[in-house]
């Protein structure tokens, strides 16, 4: 034992506090809330369990929960990854322009995006509707689209889950040796042979790393359902959740809590899935050897290719962005637009409030730490958790992954109870929103980085190590730059959700630390939606100001990943 | 690469000392006594005014609290913060706070919902009538006094009907004109599942028309919508011709910038009222005082219930003919109307 422990070197020793640390942070505000309900006079009290089983229509809420997450989930792989191929391996791309494609719509705050669609696609009034009726001839009063619907429900899920699955299967795309499909297509194999037998099997791990996330991220998306979901009737475990917490006082934490279960045990078999996946893919890692293929041509496709490409961006960046505009112009949803009428109002009221300034920079600002923070922290964890043993490295990697499963909501109070008062006094500080922002987005981080690890072959850190490197200057050195293409869209992806985070900065946020999802709050509550867009529109802008140049940074990092690090 | 992210970590922390450093509000200018305050009441000033400054949550609407915060600044120059809530994420944030030990705001002015009580009974607020509130209550008729759970009503937001002008909503003039077979498809329902601030208006529904009335609205077949501002926005889309239950001050809103919707009030109405409740542990508990006696003053309580769609327990004139109080109705629990309305 003690043999082993002066084995450690001093980067595992920090790494492995820091692990913890962030465990401890993630496991002890939930405790505080999760294990009260349970517990009655000193003893284990399963209530709960029985009245989530009582809950009416169970059955229903998570076979309609388990559609729209798996389907959307499903179409989310495949139009990520497509993209995702196209983008980094044929002359379909467009520079810049595709490799920002599908981040644009995730640029918009969720519930701005559900509110946006929800003008485009209501049956009677939704500006797509009245544009598209004249244009096909259709009478009447309603459709043809209808986005309160099972398949409208499961379209803006989809926008909002094909970014992670581009982002990621692009940073493992980059990373694997295209040589070697260069190589099956030049022995003669056809371009889908090569896709099933090279390409894919290279970039594994990312999609296992995508999987994860859509798993988690589509049972934790509340704005979207809460919005266009009761309308539909459909049943909504996210929904129902948020309403046993907030419907009445005392709430029914035991309950939600349960039902929150259920979500992590399918959460726990898609990680279990991806432990696996990691483990058993060293082969299609990056290797010493770097050489840039030449991107596939796809001939006469790729004029078709292109134009799908760019009727994606339209159909879901510029769309909702020119709902939210329309109605931030026309100072309410208007079933007419008259355009003589349209006026800045409320971009003026919202520039001049300055509530929403101070969120604004404050947003920006929390977005940028903690998703550096988090990704630094989420790259140390995942190459010493990959080097470990089985047994703690797993157990701290689902310390730090599980809990963000649960709802938002229950965390957020977890950290107030937890970090607001004595000893921490952190009540209403940018510090609060800090901690619970890294700690909710860790699965994110993680999971990103875990992909990024997975595709360091060992070949590079042995040969550093084995020329008198120690562990820390290897990381620094080799590891980190090896990775720094996933990490940095992970990075994107963290700041972008955290700048407009909304379910934690509900509780949290407050007089003294405003941040813009807070602000969206207040003003969807008042019924301004001519603000909500106008505020939704800054933040966008803002944001696509960082991500763009972080997102050309990385493509150009990722060009030539060993041709910086001299090998 | 790891340097460059180091600087830019270092560079954040930077601006994020600058960005909590920031983030004051208004003082007011005059921060002289009135004359006329009573000796007691003079005490309270002076007392609120050495902690200078005042924090509250408000579910009243952003430019009411707005108001009432910018006219107290300045009547007593003490530096007021507020934050804007809906009933429910009031409940649960203060509940967090108050059990913290560390409570953010000095009072609340919410909703009566079974969480006022249940606040006072946890002791993370104090009741108005030992609070030393000079003059408390303030002429406020009894009707108004609450005094098992310690508060008071000081603002009623009576319930009504929102209608589309140009769907032909102008003819609707009390709750069972809703029913209507003409209406079916055109109603805008506020999901009652989204708060329990909505169970006190079913039953007055209940007491007045029956049960009957539930199933056959749930017969028009309404469009759920998940609260009454994004069902507003869609009824003056043309979605609907009807949101019921309607909010005025949204209405009003909308119809101020041009969209065609008007507001209606039955006689027969219940709604959200507005008490204050007082955090025992404030970090400011003379100005939280203080902000109690000017809401319940004539002049505070009128600001207060300035804009139409809340009336003031000190001018009867502004409540609806029949209104009927949040305590006297229950008898059909949330599951029920839920399950009569066709909501699981």
């Amino acid at each position: 034992m003690i043999a082993r422990l002066r084995a450690l070197t001093p980067f595992q020793v920090a790494g492995t506090l820091l692990a913890l640390a962030l465990g401890a942070l993630a496991v002890y505000p939930l405790a505080l809330v999760v294990i009260r309900p349970f517990v009655t006079g000193g003893r284990i009290d399963l209530a709960p369990i029985r009245d989530t089983l009582a809950q009416p229509d169970l059955a229903t809420l998570l076979w309609h929960t388990a559609v729209v997450v798996g389907g959307s989930g499903l179409a989310a792989m495949a139009i990520g990854s497509a993209l995702a191929w196209v983008n980094e391996r044929t002359d379909a791309r467009m520079g810049l322009l595709t490799d920002v494609v599908p981040l644009v719509p995730f640029l918009l705050p969720p519930i701005a995006g559900a509110i946006g669609w929800s003008l485009l696609g209501s049956e009677r009034s939704g500006y797509l509707n009245q544009l598209l009726r004249p244009l096909l001839g259709l009478g009447g009063t309603q459709g043809p689209i209808d986005v309160h619907s099972w398949y409208g429900l499961i379209f803006v899920y989809t926008i909002y889950q094909v970014p992670y699955v581009f982002m990621i299967v692009s940073a493992g795309l980059r990373n694997a040796d295209a040589a070697m499909e260069e190589q099956s297509r030049v022995s003669g194999a056809g371009p889908f042979r090569t896709l099933r037998r090279v390409s894919l099997p290279a970039v594994r791990p990312s999609l296992g790393a995508a999987a994860l996330l859509m798993v988690w991220t589509g049972f934790g998306l509340f704005s979207i359902p809460a919005i266009l979901a009761p309308q539909a009737g459909i049943d909504i475990l996210s929904v129902r959740v948020v309403r046993l917490l907030s419907f009445t006082y005392p709430p029914e934490t035991g309950v939600a809590v349960s039902l929150n279960l259920v979500v992590m045990l399918v959460v726990t078999l898609v990680w279990y899935a991806q432990t696996r996946l990691l483990r058993s893919s060293r082969t299609a890692g990056l290797g010493g050897k770097g050489a840039r293929a030449r991107p596939l041509r796809l001939g006469r496709w790729r004029g078709p290719v292109r134009a799908a490409i760019v009727a994606y961006l339209a159909l879901t960046s510029v769309l909702p962005l020119g709902g939210l505009v329309l109605v931030s112009l026309t100072g309410f949803w208007s079933g007419t637009v008259d355009w003589s009428r349209l006026n800045l109002d409320a971009v003026t009221r919202t520039l001049a409030d300055t509530a929403t300034q101070e969120a604004l920079v404050n947003s920006l600002v929390l977005g940028a730490v903690c998703a550096t923070a988090g990704m630094l922290a989420a790259a140390v964890v995942s190459v010493l958790v990959r080097r470990s043993g089985r047994g703690t490295g797993m157990l701290v990697d689902a310390a730090i992954k599980f809990p963000p499963t649960l709802s938002h909501l229950v965390v957020a109070v977890g950290f107030v109870l937890a970090f607001s008062g004595a000893p921490f006094q952190l009540g209403g500080t940018l510090w609060i929103l800090m901690l619970a922002y890294v700690s909710l987005h860790m699965p994110q981080a993680t999971t990103a980085s875990d992909a990024a690890a997975g595709q360091v072959g060992p070949e590079l850190t042995d040969a550093s190590r084995v020329s008198g490197a120690g562990q820390a200057r290897t990381f620094r050195r080799i590891t980190l730059p090896l990775m720094a293409p996933g990490l940095l869209a992970g990075w994107a992806l963290l700041f972008v959700t955290i700048a407009g985070d909304i379910s934690a900065s509900a509780i949290l946020a407050g007089t003294g630390n405003e941040v813009v999802g807070f602000r969206i709050l207040e003003v969807f509550a008042n019924g301004d939606y001519a603000m909500l867009g106008a505020i939704s529109i800054l933040l966008t802008l803002a944001t696509s100001l960082v991500v763009l140049p972080i997102t050309w940074y990385a493509r150009r990092r990722g060009a030539s990943p060993l041709s910086r690090t001299h090998f | 690469m790891i340097s460059q992210l180091r600087s830019a970590a270092a560079a954040g922390c930077a601006a994020l000392l600058l960005a909590s450093g920031c983030g004051s509000g208004d003082t007011g200018g005059g921060a002289a006594v009135p004359a006329d305050a009573s000796p007691a009441l003079r005490t309270l000033i002076e007392a609120a005014q050495k902690e200078g400054e005042l924090v509250w949550y408000s579910v009243p609407a952003e430019n009411i609290a707005k108001a009432v915060s910018d006219d107290f600044a300045g009547k007593y120059g003490i530096k007021v913060k507020f934050i804007r809530l809906t009933s429910s994420d009031l409940a649960q944030r203060f509940a967090a706070e108050a059990e913290s030990g560390k409570p953010a705001a000095d009072l609340f002015v919410g909703s009566y919902t079974p969480f006022v009580p249940q606040a006072l009974e946890k002791g993370w607020t104090v009741k108005l009538a030992d609070a030393n509130i000079p003059d408390y209550p303030a002429g406020f008729p009894d009707t108004y006094l609450l005094p098992d759970a310690g508060t008071a009503v000081i603002q009623i937001q009576p319930t009504g009907i929102a209608v589309n002008t140009r769907q032909g909503g102008g003819a609707i003039k009390d709750w069972p004109d809703i029913l209507d077979p003409k209406w079916k498809g055109k109603i805008i329902l506020v999901d009652p599942r989204t708060s329990a601030a909505y169970t006190p208006f079913w039953n007055l529904i209940v007491k007045e028309y029956g049960e009957e009335y539930l199933t056959r609205l749930k017969a028009q077949n309404p469009i759920v919508a998940a609260g009454a501002a994004p069902a507003t926005q869609q009824l003056a889309a043309g979605e609907a011709a009807i949101v019921m239950p309607g909010v005025q001050s949204i209405a009003d809103g909308l119809k101020s910038k041009g969209a065609p919707v008007g507001y209606v009030q039955p006689p027969a109405s219940t709604g959200p009222e507005i008490v204050p409740g007082l955090a025992a542990k404030a970090a400011h508990p003379n100005a939280a005082r203080l902000f109690v006696h000017y809401l319940m003053s004539k002049e505070g309580n009128k600001k207060l219930n300035a804009l139409p769609g809340s009336g003031s327990p000190l001018d009867p004139a502004t409540l609806p003919a029949r209104y009927t109080f949040n305590k006297d109705l229950s008898g059909t629990p949330a599951e029920r109307i839920n399950a009569l309305l066709g909501l699981t």
